[in-house]
């Protein structure tokens, strides 16, 4: 298994919680600032 | 104008007035990559709210974990936003495209093919860096979308001996960016920056703003900067003759912090310069432990300064206001925003409609116009 395909097994392997989400909402209105 | 190529627009925009965010381990800003790409990409194929914020995530943990792999020469020559971004931008279009593992695969590996971005427009600051972000949001997402349609990527374009690491790494550590599987989500290990300047400035500019307290008024003799080798890489220019390069000077931005107890997108004017000139040549730098060897796991530094009066004022950061161990609470961020938004042009409801657009993404059904409005407030 190459390095890309670990990397890509551990990302969708990870769980997302709704803090996460909100997390991400926040970076999203920095981006977006 | 398609959307990859607005996307390229947006990332671009992001990038330019230095306020965007930035992930320690990785040096690179994960924000103005991934964020463009999915929220245009997202309203393209009308993705809903948590579709995109998952793939906010997934793009972030692959440009910030790639990025933690490069080692830390490659960041002397290569902008790492600009290397690791493809990565990003490919593994959120990804994520958004629905693409199985093997196309993701096929993905990043033409992401990292298109991998660029150099340094070398520091030395006339050049436009650049900006051109960094917006191509950085399109590769990956042309990347991903030839995946789509069965166009093949090299599955080793990481440890391949022709491949990534080979050939932009002078040392880099691979299997860095597999550590930690079970840590918080990169995102939420990434900072967000307070102050309109490289953020390689902001430790300095916590400490300078703190001095400029203790000072209450006193005139400045000297002024002495003790932080790590890339700060000075990136930032010491002790003469900036631009209001960009002032944003790279570690001696512009403690000599107005200094003088104004404050920093905000006006600090770096003209005006603001011809005020710092003579702090800025009263300041020194060195590289000092623990700043230098703490880096990047810290961003620290300690700014002396002794008062004309005589007296000496000493103070040091560990981690800079906005790290996650000194995050911005929701208030702060939002402030933040609207300012950006209203210098940007919006007025007060419409820049306050964005905000709450964007913050209720988590728990909203219905997306809410957000590409077309930063498409409309990035063009203003």
């Amino acid at each position: 298994m190459s390095l890309t395909q670990e990397l890509i097994t551990l990302i969708r392997a990870r769980p997302v919680t709704a803090q996460d989400l909100e997390q991400a909402a926040l970076f999203t209105l920095d981006a977006v600032a | 104008m398609d959307s990859k190529r607005k996307a390229l627009l947006a990332g671009a925009l992001t990038h330019i007035t230095e306020t965007d965010d930035l992930h320690r381990a990785s040096v690179t800003h994960p924000g103005c990559v991934v964020v463009p790409v999915v929220l245009a990409l997202g309203e393209k194929l009308g993705s809903s709210n948590a579709q995109m914020l998952h793939a906010i995530l997934h793009g972030f943990e692959a440009m910030c974990r790639i990025g933690t792999a490069v080692g830390p020469a490659h960041y002397r020559i290569w902008h790492n936003t600009a290397t690791c971004g493809p990565f990003g931008s490919a593994m959120a279009a990804a994520a958004l495209l629905q693409l199985d593992d093997e196309q993701t695969l096929d993905a990043l590996g033409n992401a990292g093919t298109q991998s660029s971005g150099f340094w070398q427009f520091m030395e006339t600051g050049a436009m650049s860096k900006h051109l960094h972000a917006g191509r950085a949001c399109e590769s990956g997402w042309l990347a991903a979308e030839l995946a789509a349609q069965g166009f093949t990527g090299p599955a080793q374009i990481l440890e391949g001996k022709k491949g990534f690491f080979a050939g932009m790494c002078v040392d880099p550590a691979p299997q860095r960016m597999l550590e930690d599987a079970d840590a918080p989500w990169q995102l939420r290990l990434s900072s967000i920056k307070p102050w309109p300047s490289c953020r390689h400035t902001h430790p300095i500019i916590d400490c300078a703003l703190e001095i400029h307290e203790m000072l209450d008024g006193k005139a400045v003799d000297s002024v002495e900067i003790k932080t790590y080798q890339a700060a000075l890489d990136v930032c010491d220019n002790p003469e900036p003759d631009s209001e960009y390069q002032a944003k790279f000077s570690l001696y512009h931005t403690a000599a107005i912090a200094l003088l104004d107890g404050a920093v905000g997108l006006e600090s770096f004017t003209a005006e603001a310069r011809m005020r710092g000139e003579q702090l800025r040549r009263a300041t020194r730098v060195s590289i000092v432990d623990p700043y230098a060897s703490s880096y990047p796991v810290s961003w620290g530094a300690e700014v002396t300064v002794l008062a004309a009066s005589g007296d000496q004022f000493k103070v040091s950061r560990k981690d800079c206001k906005g790290d996650p161990e000194l995050a911005l609470d929701g208030a702060e961020m939002r402030a933040k925003a609207l300012g950006l938004l209203q210098y940007g042009g919006l007025d007060e409801t419409a820049a306050n409609q964005l905000c709450d657009g964007v913050l209720s993404m988590p728990i909203a059904n219905e997306p809410a116009p957000l590409f077309s409005d930063f498409i409309a407030h990035a063009l203003r």
